[in-house]
């Protein structure tokens, strides 16, 4: 069925909405204006200390510890929403 | 080579030629051609001398406008006398190297080390800084270090082998950070500065000296995330080409307000404080040519 454009786009999992919003508060902007391809850096301005804060509360929302590589590797809004998806598959 | 700029190229080759100058001569006269040479940038580099004396103004505003002059030549040749002997130090062997240093209070990184396991090591742009990481990286073993990479690549190269012929590892600064936590974590050690400025986007402003300065809350922000203490040191010449490496007890992050933001200025706080002691002690030794007093910038 095509869509009409019309219908409410659907809630994101819990996962992804804890970890959109704790992306927001690092940067201050509201959940609603990041984009999936938003860069950290370059976009949002999440720099040390911004960045070693997110990860922080990433690690504690989610009980995780992140490794080095992977904190290397979390270069955009999408980057960080399907880490904390992984892990917490 | 071939794709560095001509700058680059020109600034690796004096950096070379001025390695085999100071490698031709004992070590000991390091320090007096360095301050010689600490002595020309002085006289030469107006802007610098202009802002070392303005920094004095701001943080020692009860000298004589004639003692502040002399304090910044006096600045400005120690900073040439520890680029000369932090060169120089290249040429020993890590057993002679550390014949040079006088220990003092080393039984506190012992304990630590044998106890705890990870901690920080922190120190200010005062007298031999760079020369004081050596005997923790032979000595300890495990030890990283942070530092601006040189924007010069090629010169890069040259200083990271420099830095890390005595066993400490250079972390660069972009995502050096959560490096650092993992590191400590897993029971090393990592040393950081943070008594230069820093733009307020990522910053604390915290006393230093009598007055508010920007500063980076990371070194807090991990000590508060891991628990593990931060120990200050300054490594300072000595006769005879010879260096005093003090330690002083650990600063471990306790007693601090339940707010998050809060724990981290007290914290910052409270390590600047060591800098200043050692600026009181001896305000020559400090590196007074950066700008560390700013305003906060409009749009910052």
């Amino acid at each position: 069925m095509l869509s009409s454009g019309t219908e409410p786009v659907p809630e994101p999992a819990p996962t992804e909405r804890l970890a959109r919003q704790l992306i927001a508060d690092t940067c201050g902007r509201p959940p609603a204006d990041l984009q999936p391809e938003h860069e950290l850096l370059g976009d949002l301005a999440i720099d040390s200390p911004k960045a070693l804060r997110l990860l922080m509360d990433l690690e504690d929302q989610f009980g995780i510890e992140v490794a080095d590589e992977d904190a290397a590797s979390l270069r955009t809004v999408a980057d960080v929403v399907a880490f904390v998806q992984e892990q917490a598959s | 080579m071939k794709d560095a700029p001509l700058a680059h190229s020109l600034e690796l080759e004096l950096f070379r030629a001025l390695r085999r100058a100071i490698l031709a001569r004992p070590h000991a006269d390091a320090r007096r051609f360095g301050a010689r040479f600490g002595r020309l940038g002085h006289r030469l580099v107006g802007v610098a001398r202009r802002r070392a004396e303005e920094s004095l103004e701001q943080a020692l505003p009860d000298l004589a406008p004639r003692r502040r002059r002399r304090l910044a030549r006096a600045s400005f040749e120690s900073f040439g006398a520890h680029l000369f002997e932090a060169i120089s130090v290249g040429r020993f062997s890590p057993d002679a190297l550390l014949d040079l240093y006088d220990l003092e209070g080393w039984e506190i990184v012992d304990e630590l080390a044998r106890t705890r396991g990870g901690f920080f090591l922190h120190t200010g742009h005062y007298g031999c800084f760079e020369l004081g990481l050596h005997p923790f990286g032979l000595l300890l073993g495990d030890v990283h270090a942070v530092a601006r990479p040189a924007d010069n690549p090629h010169l890069e190269v040259e200083m990271r082998l420099q830095r890390e012929r005595f066993g400490a590892r250079m972390l660069g600064k972009i995502g050096a950070a959560h490096r650092m936590l993992n590191l400590v974590r897993r029971g090393g050690r990592v040393a950081i500065i943070i008594d230069q400025h820093i733009r307020p986007a990522a910053a604390v402003r915290v006393p230093f000296l009598g007055r508010l300065a920007w500063t980076s809350p990371v070194l807090a922000m991990l000590s508060i995330r891991t628990g593990a203490p931060v120990v200050h040191f300054t490594c300072t010449p000595r006769p005879g080409g010879r260096y005093r490496l003090a330690i002083r007890p650990p600063l471990w992050p306790e007693d601090l307000p339940s707010d998050r933001a809060a724990a981290e200025a007290v914290l910052t706080t409270r390590i600047l404080d060591r800098v200043a002691d050692d600026v009181h002690a001896a305000p020559e030794l400090w590196m007074w040519m950066s700008r560390r007093w700013r305003p906060y910038l409009r749009g910052s």
